[in-house]
């Protein structure tokens, strides 16, 4: 199954339920890291990661392969992400939690690594000072390393709006960075 | 293998791949509702075109901002408001159907109305919105000129004076109905300087209990009356 690539492992899903396992041990984690970052909450993250892997086996005939299965698969995390913060942090802000900086299956960030800690820690601080959309698109931008087509098929927006986007959310974490600075 | 990949993989077992059918089913109902929507758009937009331009609520209407808000309560709003609806109910299952949500926001609004207007410039050379208009099913929307919280403003009565006392004129419709129209020094008259029994005119304004109180008063040609079909000619 090594020799496949992400897409053509989950067409053979639909009729080789092995062929879900490889995606399952390459995705899983970075979709843990991901939801964790977007949600504030590791524990949460590890029962969302399940789900996340589940709805994507079930709706595996829904996959379309012109799609990245990455980015689908990451669509599938946004949206219980998203779903799962309106339903527990209606009215207050996600908070940042040291924990998720330090568990060590978390692959340092571009960021993070050029950074010094403290600083990491106050952009970090700042990222969630946010509001969730300017934060995943930062996430996906900085922290995953994806392109503008992809993070436009994973948040469903458009592909020249993907740049706006992050300059914007960009301008405000330097906002906040500065008001913490002063 | 990890704790996490262990835990996931014990939940697929329980778990079934939703058939392909279901999906093609699903995608099939969201472009059958795309279709759907976009007839209802072409023909939302040819009702309100059909009742503006029969019914001109502008066409002499006096000026001043009292009687432009009056002319702005007398347009179709609800119908236009329902094409609103209907084009934000276009732009968001357009967005979910396959990659359309790749493109800019103008792309997608623009296809939209270049659709409906086109949609509706074909029916309406084709004869089309001529033979909805007259169908049964659509008679209600046209009934009330459309305007379904304002009914009794707008262009109201198209007939010939009766008689006429002090400031207020009986007026036939071409259905035979007699109407007390009131007029004041707000009223506007149009092409007529003496208001005289016999005289066929369109009036403009709002209907309250078997009155009508006129904003605008215009002494109209015959033809109007033929056009508004009356059955026996005007009387000359």
């Amino acid at each position: 199954m090594t020799n496949y690539s992400d897409e053509e492992l989950a067409q053979k899903t639909t009729k080789d339920q092995n062929a879900f396992n490889p995606l399952v041990g390459k995705y899983s984690e970075k979709i843990r890291a991901y939801i964790a970052r977007v949600i504030g909450n590791w524990d949460e993250a590890e029962d969302l990661t399940q789900d996340v892997f589940m709805k994507a086996y079930e709706n595996i005939n829904s996959f379309n392969p012109k799609l990245k299965f990455s980015s689908w698969l990451y669509r599938i995390a946004h949206n219980e992400s998203v779903n799962f913060i309106k339903k527990h942090y209606r009215f207050k802000k996600v908070e940042f939690k040291e924990e998720i900086k330090n568990k060590s299956v978390i692959e340092k960030s571009a960021l993070e690594k050029i950074l010094d800690r403290d600083d990491a820690r106050m952009i970090n601080q700042a990222l969630y000072q946010l509001k969730t959309s300017d934060r995943d698109i930062l996430e996906l931008y900085y922290f995953e390393g994806r392109k503008y087509l992809e993070i436009a098929d994973i948040l469903e927006i458009p592909v020249n709006s993907v740049g706006p986007k992050i300059k914007r959310a960009k301008d405000k974490l330097k906002k906040i960075i500065k008001e913490k600075n002063e | 293998m990890n704790k996490l990949n262990e835990k996931i993989k014990k939940s697929l077992s329980n778990k079934k791949i939703k058939p392909r059918w279901y999906f093609t089913a699903i995608i099939i109902l969201k472009d059958a509702g795309l279709v759907l929507l976009l007839v209802a758009a072409i023909l939302s937009l040819g009702i309100i075109t059909y009742i503006i331009t029969q019914n001109n609520p502008w066409e002499f209407l006096p000026s001043g901002f009292k009687f432009f808000a009056r002319g702005l309560s007398a347009l179709p709003w609800e119908l236009i408001g329902l094409l609103v609806l209907i084009i934000i109910a276009i732009y968001f299952l357009i967005k979910k159907v396959h990659f359309f949500y790749r493109l800019n926001n103008l792309i997608i609004i623009s296809a939209i109305m270049f659709i409906t207007l086109g949609g509706y410039f074909i029916a309406d050379a084709a004869g089309l919105n001529k033979k909805i208009f007259n169908s049964a099913p659509i008679r209600p929307f046209h009934k009330n000129q459309g305007k379904f919280l304002f009914p009794n403003r707008g262009p109201r009565i198209w007939g010939e004076i009766k008689d006429i006392k002090n400031s207020k004129i009986i007026v036939e419709d071409e259905r035979g109905k007699e109407w007390n129209v009131e007029y004041s020094g707000n009223t506007q008259f149009y092409q007529t300087d003496d208001l005289e029994i016999g005289d066929n005119v369109t009036i403009v304004g709002e209907k309250k209990d078997g009155n009508v109180n006129a904003y605008g008063i215009k002494e109209t040609d015959d033809s109007r009356q033929r056009i508004k079909g009356q059955k026996s000619g005007p009387k000359r």
